[in-house]
């Protein structure tokens, strides 16, 4: 058999509804994940074009060139009339993650900042979007605008995240949330795989009042005695864990890892022969014996189960998979590679 | 190179239906599960897209044995 046929669990940026993300494996619906996102979102679609997706769709994002399934934040857009922006007085308060704030925008033009920050971003073209993060200190920033400067966007986050548009006043962009699929016939509870291929963003769930690690997991339904996750930290090192009957079998956050940057990963868990691989290298083993002592039922975009959301995945996937056995070191290899 | 290593380390020999060598796909003889799977997934998806990128995915998973 080959690993297509083994995935119990195959999620791949092709298909979707309204309040759900359609896995391709299996092809009953019982891999497929519950989405919500309390309003509608941009995307770059398939023709390199803004596409505006409403309610509760999610957003298969082409910004790289490639499809990939995109996950964002809450996010406010603190410019007015950001399609054709015009200089004006924002207010910029201290959020709970800190002063950082960011601009972006597409055009030739150019913006000067005075107030909270002193400083200036320049366009590079009418199709090419540029950004520029900082600190402020003040309540109020000015930006006077010289030139064309479209899509602009002011957002108290660490990057530039995918743009909001204004008229009168300012947009938010509400949170979204990807999770509850599967269940114990798709996910083993002695031994298996889950394999994602991600990239993570450097921007967090503000809902948490400190940044969090973006994971992708899958745990008993009520709680993580028994769970499996994996991510990205806020210090941007490799999350592993995984927690057996109450016990840790792995959990490490020594691995570098880059925002922006796709990684194939893969965490095998079996009794006594855990392990790791990234982008087809061994990173970590564990030899510690385990029993599940609670169903492996839930798969989430997060690290948490139906009832809460805490460390929530902000960034690309292009490919999730679960499988229901141990796969040996050279089908590990070949999945990561 | 041995004869026969390039269909090994290569995709030679191993068209994606639409993608890669996508023209020869129909003189392959094989029993891919991937069209099926794409179309169980169509049939039930009010929006289905990038095809091209999914049967990628799926050739490189059918690849691994």
């Amino acid at each position: 058999m080959n690993l297509l046929d083994k995935a119990s669990i195959l999620l791949t940026p092709t298909a979707y509804d309204t309040t759900e993300l359609l896995s391709i494996k299996p092809d009953d619906g019982g891999g497929d994940f519950d989405f919500s996102r309390p309003s509608s979102a941009e995307r770059i679609n398939d023709s390199g074009s803004f596409e505006t997706m409403v309610s509760n769709i999610p957003r298969i994002d082409y910004t790289s060139g490639t499809a990939s399934f995109l996950l964002e934040p809450r996010t406010t857009n603190l410019y007015l009339n950001s399609a054709t922006l015009t200089t004006q007085d924002c207010s910029t308060p201290t959020v709970q993650h800190g002063s950082e704030y960011t601009v972006s925008f597409y055009g030739t033009g150019s913006i000067t900042f005075s107030g909270s920050y002193t400083g200036s971003l320049s366009g590079t073209g009418t199709n090419d979007r540029v950004s520029l993060t900082f600190t402020v200190s003040g309540s109020v920033l000015t930006s006077t605008v010289s030139g064309t400067v479209t899509n602009a966007q002011l957002e108290s986050n660490p990057a530039a995240s995918t743009y909001i548009p204004t008229t009168s006043s300012t947009v938010t962009r509400r949170e979204e949330l990807c999770k509850n699929a599967g269940d114990s016939s798709l996910i083993s509870g002695t031994e298996g795989v889950l394999y994602a291929e991600f990239a993570v963003s450097n921007l967090f769930d503000q809902n948490s009042s400190q940044k969090s690690t973006r994971c992708i997991g899958m745990s008993f339904n009520t709680g993580t005695s028994n769970a499996l996750f994996m991510g990205i930290n806020p210090n941007n090192k490799f999350y592993f864990f995984f927690k057996a009957n109450g016990s840790n079998v792995i959990f490490n956050q020594t691995i570098s890892a880059n925002v922006g940057q796709y990684y194939k990963v893969a965490f095998k868990y079996k009794s006594g022969d855990t392990s790791i691989y990234i982008d087809g290298q061994e990173v970590l083993t564990s030899s510690n014996s385990f029993t599940i002592s609670q169903t492996l039922g839930n798969l989430a975009f997060n690290f948490g189960t139906p009832s809460f959301d805490i460390n929530i995945f902000q960034g690309n996937t292009r490919c999730v998979a679960v499988f229901k056995e141990a796969l040996t070191d050279a089908e590990l290899i070949c999945l990561t590679s | 190179m041995g004869y026969g290593e390039i269909y090994k380390t290569s995709w030679w020999g191993s068209p994606i239906q639409y993608g890669w060598g996508g023209i020869y796909y129909d003189f392959t003889t094989n029993d891919s599960q991937i069209e099926a799977l794409l179309t169980a997934l169509q049939t039930r998806a009010a929006n289905y897209e990038n095809v091209i990128g999914t049967t990628e995915i799926l050739t490189e998973l059918e690849n691994c044995t």
